[in-house]
């Protein structure tokens, strides 16, 4: 039995203190404070320092979670080891230097350091020949043919250099949904369902089994809380013929699912729909139509900080 | 993806592995000192020193308890892996290449290159783990000679119980030996050419029923242990240093990179630095992971396949923690297929 904090989860909103009669020049720094977790386990950590002579107050949230893993015996006796080789004279140094955790999130910015997403682009692949969309098997054949070489042309090693979206673009990460996105054009493609009124603990898997019964689907995009990874109550369906999709719309629609009731409405085709969608009348909550954040707590959150920030 | 970047090497990795339970991490490098790591927290907790060469191959027994490491400084040693404490030295006549202990941990067996006169030799030896370390024996207990000068070995193996001695070649060959006798197999399944150049390494699937080859001719191939036969083969466009099955997913993770001369001559990202991750059974390749600046040299996965390891010509080596989209993402086959 062990105990497992794991710190860095929601990184930094940092804000200067802009005002020129705040300046005390030996003014003594607070202590970091650090808050009690809430109900989801987010702690509120905030320091101070100078920075330019000026005092900083830098926020950083994290989330706190205990996890208990059982390990065999043997391994656990190892744990108790003591140091050898280079390793014993210098322990605590070479601790120091040895290791680096690179923070996840800085990478997931910079480059996609990882694109282990796009297993699904193989089912897709195979779902399309069998569609007829593709013509045969060819060995060696890549995804940048199909995809018209929107993106994911490096996959397969051809030309170097090859645009490239990152993973919060590509899977609508950040915006209300996968049409809002660059990957606008390649969701056109696809008739989409946009599924709303889902409850919270609703997965994507439950998504695929509910609609993967209509026909095969393209991809199943279910917005997600970042801070408790639950779901926030929409989802993007798309599938890859439009019979299937119609099937599933005239199905599900009012369909009661885990307490609530569904409420289907097409996502594509951009040009029919416009009048509809831009007004109030498309059941977007924002009332600014699908181009604005549908998710206004993103919002709100920006705007207290602010506040926050400026007070001492 | 949660990354731990060890740097304890001041030359290229040859070598990355895991112990049988996952929790200790050894590298090796061309730096002369075997090095282990704690895989949970990133801490290096010690090293194996004595070698005065590079470190070209290593192995630890089943039970974590010895490693026997092979270098070019034409010796072998097996070490005590709790204490870093070198139990015995076996004196090859040429640089060693590999090293790979038998399943039980009783016995292991070593390969060394030809040099002036001797021919290339691959050995196997008697050190079971009980034994007085003072009365183990430096000699062989099996001696194979290659009299064949042409032919390299590169890689030493053991088969599903210890029954074969699987020998890769330079030249891309795969025989078989018999651990006891020393004799070459003959017959269905003894032997094969598996690629036209150098095959690096072999690793096994869990249960040793087929294993994966990654060589300089740009492919890796899963291969059927007991036939021999190509089951599956993994197109890139550079050398394949190692590969690696994943034991929970249908999918193999092969490093590679262009080689060592021409790396300075090309750009940072041209260099095809990343680890890439294949299905195993439609062969296409569906994600890579980088971060090296130069060639990785060696993968490993853990054996509960939540984590992956690589090495690299860079010195530096990458502890990768797979995230929960990965380990849960489905990839069934779609049911209309």
């Amino acid at each position: 039995m062990r105990r497992v904090a794991e710190p860095p989860i929601v990184v930094v909103m940092s804000r200067e203190v802009q005002d020129w009669g705040d300046y005390e020049d030996d003014e003594e720094l607070p202590q970091p404070v650090e808050g009690k977790p809430d109900e989801n386990g987010v702690v509120t950590r905030t320091e101070w320092a100078w920075k330019d002579q000026r005092k900083v107050r830098y926020v950083q949230k994290f989330k706190v979670e205990e996890i208990t893993t059982h390990v065999p015996k043997r391994t656990f006796v190892r744990k108790t080891w003591a140091r050898f080789g280079d390793a014993r004279d210098a322990h605590v140094r070479a601790e120091e230097q040895s290791i680096a955790i690179e923070d996840p999130h800085s990478l997931a910015e910079d480059e996609p350091a990882a694109d282990l997403k796009n297993l699904g682009l193989i089912q897709q692949k195979l779902a399309a020949r069998k569609a007829g969309l593709l013509p045969s098997t060819t060995p060696g054949e890549s995804f940048a043919e199909y995809d018209g070489g929107s993106g994911i042309g490096g996959m397969n090693g051809g030309e170097e250099g090859a645009p490239r979206r990152t993973m919060g673009e590509r899977f609508g990460g950040g915006g209300p949904g996968p049409q809002t996105g660059p990957g606008g054009r390649e969701e056109d493609k696809f008739p989409t369902i946009r599924v709303t009124n889902v409850s919270e603990d609703t997965t994507d898997d439950d998504l695929k089994n509910l609609f993967g019964r209509f026909g095969v689907l393209h991809r199943v995009f279910l917005a997600k809380d970042k801070e408790r990874n639950t779901s926030r109550g929409f989802a993007f369906v798309s599938f890859l013929k439009k019979e299937d999709a119609q099937k599933a719309m005239d199905s599900l629609q009012g369909y009661g699912y885990d307490h609530l009731i569904l409420r289907l409405e097409w996502a594509n085709p951009p040009t029919q729909r416009r009048e509809e969608r831009d007004g109030l009348a498309g059941g977007f909550v924002s009332g600014y139509g699908q181009r604005l954040a549908q998710d206004t707590t993103m919002a709100y959150s920006t705007a207290s900080n602010l506040t926050h920030g400026t007070e001492r | 993806m949660r990354v731990m970047v060890m740097k304890g090497h001041e030359r290229n990795i040859t070598r990355v592995l895991f112990n049988r339970d996952g929790d200790l991490l050894f590298s090796a490098a061309s730096d002369k000192t075997p090095t282990v790591w704690d895989t949970e927290t990133g801490e290096r907790l010690g090293t194996y020193n004595g070698h005065s060469g590079s470190i070209t191959d290593m192995s630890v027994s089943w039970n974590s308890n010895r490693l026997v490491t092979a270098s070019g400084d034409c010796q072998v040693k097996l070490w005590k892996v709790q204490t870093g404490e070198e139990l015995l030295t076996y004196t090859h006549s040429g640089p060693v290449r590999g090293a790979q202990w038998a399943e039980g941990g009783e016995r292991f067996a070593t390969v060394c290159d030809p040099f002036v006169s001797h021919n290339a030799k691959i050995q196997v030896f008697y050190a079971p783990e009980d034994a007085d370390p003072e009365s183990l024996s430096p000699t062989p207990e099996v001696l194979i000679e290659i009299r064949n000068r042409e032919e390299k070995p590169t890689k030493v193996y053991w088969t599903q119980f210890n029954e074969d001695l699987l020998v890769a070649y330079e030249n891309g060959w795969v025989r078989k030996y018999d651990p006891k006798t020393g004799e070459e197999r003959t017959g269905e399944g003894s032997s094969a050419k598996l690629h036209e150049e150098k095959i690096n390494a072999i690793t096994w699937d869990k249960q040793k029923i087929c294993f994966i080859t990654a060589s300089n001719d740009y492919r890796s191939c899963l291969v059927d242990a007991k036939t021999l036969k190509v089951l599956r083969v993994y197109q890139t466009d550079r050398p394949v240093n190692g590969a690696v099955i994943s034991p929970i997913k249908d999918h193999v993770l092969l490093g590679g990179g262009q080689e060592a001369q021409s790396v300075t001559t090309t750009r940072g990202q041209a260099g095809k630095f990343e680890t890439r991750f294949f299905h195993s059974i439609y062969e296409e390749e569906f994600g890579r992971v980088k971060g090296h600046f130069g060639p990785i040299t060696a993968v490993d996965i853990s054996p509960d396949g939540l984590a992956f390891v690589s090495g690299s010509f860079d010195g530096y080596v990458r502890l990768h923690f797979f995230d929960d989209d990965y380990l849960f993402m489905r990839d069934e086959v779609p049911e209309e297929y």
